[in-house]
């Protein structure tokens, strides 16, 4: 019995010999055989035993490739998307400077572009605050507005900001005038931020008006728009008509304003 | 019939680990050799047929990704260990963790040498690349071959004893 287990595993040994001797032997002949023909074996192999393995790394190379380009264009994506976001801002910038230089070369005045950087709290905005300052030659009074119309005027200079008193402070009173039929009055908010303008009675203002300062006030340059009049209402008094009056800009919406450089012609006291 | 469809899917696993991670995991320029790891476990569970085959097969497999020139070399040298570690297999069948891993370290040093002796007669300086390319290359291989020894011992060692009564 323990004779004919030797046997077996000499024959196995054997075996495992031969085919090692075999393998060898193809080994050695793959290693000395012209390169155009291991090329040959190089590609047979890939075609044939090592399909499937060589078929799945390719699988697994391709699915990592694509996910590596993948996030590549992701990020390009929002790449181009930056871009496309800044050129639109550059259109609109570039927009809002031509009118500016439209709207500058009515002025004898240098004007001057400032970024709104705050605003007061509270559900009623009466005040903003713009990044220019004492060391940007900002004082105090000088017109502040947008391509749109009147916005407010300065109110406090810090070396670095400003605070701008907005029309819709119901401190500000503004000497505006009808551009059409050359009616005067003064516009002013109430406390629940509507905007009115005082008139007299028999004055000529409909709705629809357009009302530009007055120059009157010595702060505001003549003929900058401010709103239009869209409703009317009398006053008992029969001298004074209130009418109501929506500015032309907006502040809600403001990013940026220009801050005329022009000192206060004169200054109107109260009391002594 | 089983056990070659385990064994091709094992070597199919250890092709993409070979190919595609390894790469990926290299440290200092050392890389270790799943294909060999593979060729050591089936030749030490199997014997040295099994071996020498799963040898040919994984040096065959970077042959065709290494330079043309040198096709052969991989597979001799793979093939060669896969059927020393089975003779060993045969002659020292209860093999522990620790005599496994000097085993692997051993048949990476010798395959190693296989394969820089049939390329050597080209341009490479064979003991600068043994020091310089073997000996890391061999460290990562016997750390990451203690892991899967562990991970493969259990079974080993049941089939051992399952299969010791009928020797």
């Amino acid at each position: 019995m323990k004779l004919f287990q030797h046997i077996i595993r000499i024959c196995k040994w054997a075996r495992g010999s031969v085919v090692f001797a075999l393998l060898v032997a193809l080994s050695l002949y793959m290693q000395f055989i012209q390169v155009k023909h291991k090329q040959n074996v190089v590609d047979l192999l890939f075609s044939s035993v090592f399909y499937l393995p060589q078929s799945a790394i390719s699988s697994v190379r391709q699915f990592g490739n694509l996910s590596r380009e993948n996030t590549f264009l992701k990020k390009e994506n929002a790449k181009l998307k930056l871009e496309v976001d800044l050129t639109k801002e550059y259109v609109i910038e570039n927009e809002r400077l031509k009118k500016l230089l439209l709207f500058e070369s009515h002025w004898d005045y240098p004007i001057f572009l400032a970024q709104i950087i705050g605003h007061n709290p509270g559900p009623y905005m009466t005040t903003v605050v713009v990044n220019s300052g004492a060391s940007d030659s900002i004082f105090y009074g000088m017109p502040v507005f947008t391509t749109n119309g009147l916005v407010g005027k300065v109110s406090k200079v810090f070396p670095r900001h400003s605070m701008v008193q907005l029309l819709s402070d119901p401190n500000s009173r503004t000497s505006v005038i009808s551009q059409r039929s050359r009616a005067m009055g003064t516009m002013f908010s109430r406390d629940n931020g509507e905007m009115q303008v005082q008139v007299s009675s028999y004055a000529d203002l409909v709705t629809g008006d357009t009302l530009v300062t007055s120059g009157f006030g010595g702060i505001y340059p003549k003929g900058i728009p401010v709103g239009v009049v869209n409703k009317g209402e009398k006053d008992n008094s029969e001298i004074l008509s209130y009418r109501g009056v929506e500015l032309l800009q907006q502040v809600e919406s403001l990013e940026e304003v220009f801050i005329i450089r022009k000192n206060m012609d004169w200054i109107v006291w109260d009391g002594e | 019939m089983l056990k070659l469809i385990f064994y091709s899917f094992l070597f199919f696993v250890a092709a993409i680990l070979q190919t595609l991670i390894v790469p990926h995991i290299e440290i200092m320029n050392a890389q270790p050799s799943f294909l060999l790891i593979l060729t050591i476990i089936t030749a030490l569970r199997q014997g040295s047929l099994a071996g020498c085959f799963m040898g040919f097969m994984s040096g065959l497999l970077c042959d065709v990704y290494a330079p043309v020139e040198w096709l052969g070399a991989f597979s001799l040298a793979y093939c060669t260990v896969g059927f020393a570690v089975g003779q060993i297999e045969e002659s020292f069948i209860n093999l522990n963790l620790f005599p496994k891993i000097i085993v692997l370290a051993l048949a990476d040093f010798l395959k190693d040498a296989i394969y820089f002796f049939s390329i050597g007669r080209t341009t490479v300086d064979i003991s600068g690349a043994i020091v310089s390319i073997s000996v890391p290359n061999a460290i990562y291989t016997v750390i990451l071959g203690a892991i899967c020894f562990y991970f493969f011992s259990p079974k080993t060692e049941r089939k051992i004893e399952m299969y010791k009564p009928g020797l």
